[in-house]
């Protein structure tokens, strides 16, 4: 009688690296960009401020450009499928330019792009556009045959619930002028005034609003 | 005389005001502290004074910090559950492998 060994089907190599990896820069800039922006809060407006938004702003970036291994690790968990991988990340791109595109010429919560001293509508966009590939991944990985299905629903439910969070924040700012001057108040960019700090109590930097304590013209997108 | 380094001090201020970096004057002094300094100072601490907007929606304490703060965590706890199914779910075959 031949020896036999009995292994479940998970704990074939090569199947938990790609996700693993990706779910952890995720968690990790994640992280970092909470952090960062703590930081950018806890700083008055300074350079020091300044130069952790920007950094807060290239970790969104990069949060964006990690979702899309992220995905294609979500669609085609298999080892050998390194071709449709790979068109899964093409296609990641595809979404993520395509939603930018919507968000620039849809002008879509330009309120929440203000906030961010570096590439507002751009990062905006790029982060709808990666939620919209984690979901997108997470539904393609629910119709194939495969198991993990729960894992692909959760992933689904967390998306939605931070795009509803995410809403949630820009429907009760306009209440909360109070500590509204988050990552806007180290708004260097562009006219360059500081009179957002003379009257911290406006609504946004008033370079966007144009008010007459900003003496130079405006000089954004 | 006596006004001469107020007037230095207030040149100092305008010439580093559209400045990302301030520039350091030449006799290796700090840069002066910014006029809005103490105004910037007051506006974190206004919470903390005391006011409070009566349009917020939400409990003085939850101010939109905490809505994100909260939503972040949410969010991260439900992805960690997410990776993790999907990490026990391994390459997605069912049953098991028999290796002969």
């Amino acid at each position: 009688m031949r020896p036999q060994i009995v292994q479940t089907a998970s704990t074939e190599p090569g199947t938990h690296e790609p996700l693993s990896r990706s779910f952890t820069l995720l968690f990790a800039l994640t992280s970092a960009t909470a952090a960062l922006t703590a930081v950018t809060t806890l700083f008055s407006a300074t350079a020091l401020a300044q130069a952790a938004a920007t950094c807060a702003c290239l970790c969104l970036a990069l949060t964006t450009l990690a979702t899309l291994p992220a995905a294609a690790a979500i669609v085609f968990p298999e080892a050998h499928r390194g071709r449709e991988k790979t068109t899964a990340f093409v296609g990641g791109v595809a979404v993520v330019v395509a939603a930018i595109a919507a968000v620039r010429h849809f002008r879509v919560g330009l309120g929440v792009a203000e906030l961010l001293p570096v590439g507002g509508v751009w990062l905006l966009g790029g982060l709808m556009g990666g939620g919209a590939v984690l979901l997108v991944a997470a539904a393609g990985r629910a119709l194939r045959d495969l198991g993990g299905r729960g894992g692909a629903a959760v992933l689904a439910v967390a998306v939605l619930a931070g795009g509803g969070v995410a809403f949630l924040w820009t429907w009760v700012e306009p209440y909360v002028p109070l500590s509204r001057a988050g990552l806007a108040s180290c708004c260097f960019r562009g006219c360059g005034c500081l009179a957002f700090l003379m009257a911290g109590w406006l609504p946004s930097c008033p370079c966007l609003l144009e008010s007459p304590l900003c003496s130079r013209s405006p000089k954004h997108y | 005389m006596l006004a001469f380094p107020k007037a230095l001090l207030t040149v100092s201020t305008a010439y580093n005001r559209h400045r990302t970096f301030f520039v350091l004057p030449r006799n290796g002094a700090l840069p002066p502290p910014p006029h809005w300094f103490a105004a910037s100072t007051h506006r974190h601490c206004r919470l903390m004074l005391g006011v409070y907007p009566s349009t917020c929606p939400f409990p003085r304490m939850f101010d939109h910090n905490a809505v994100a703060v909260t939503g972040l965590l949410v969010v991260a706890a439900l992805a960690a559950e997410a990776a993790l199914r999907l990490m026990a779910a391994g390459n997605g075959a069912r049953g098991y492998v028999e290796i002969l």
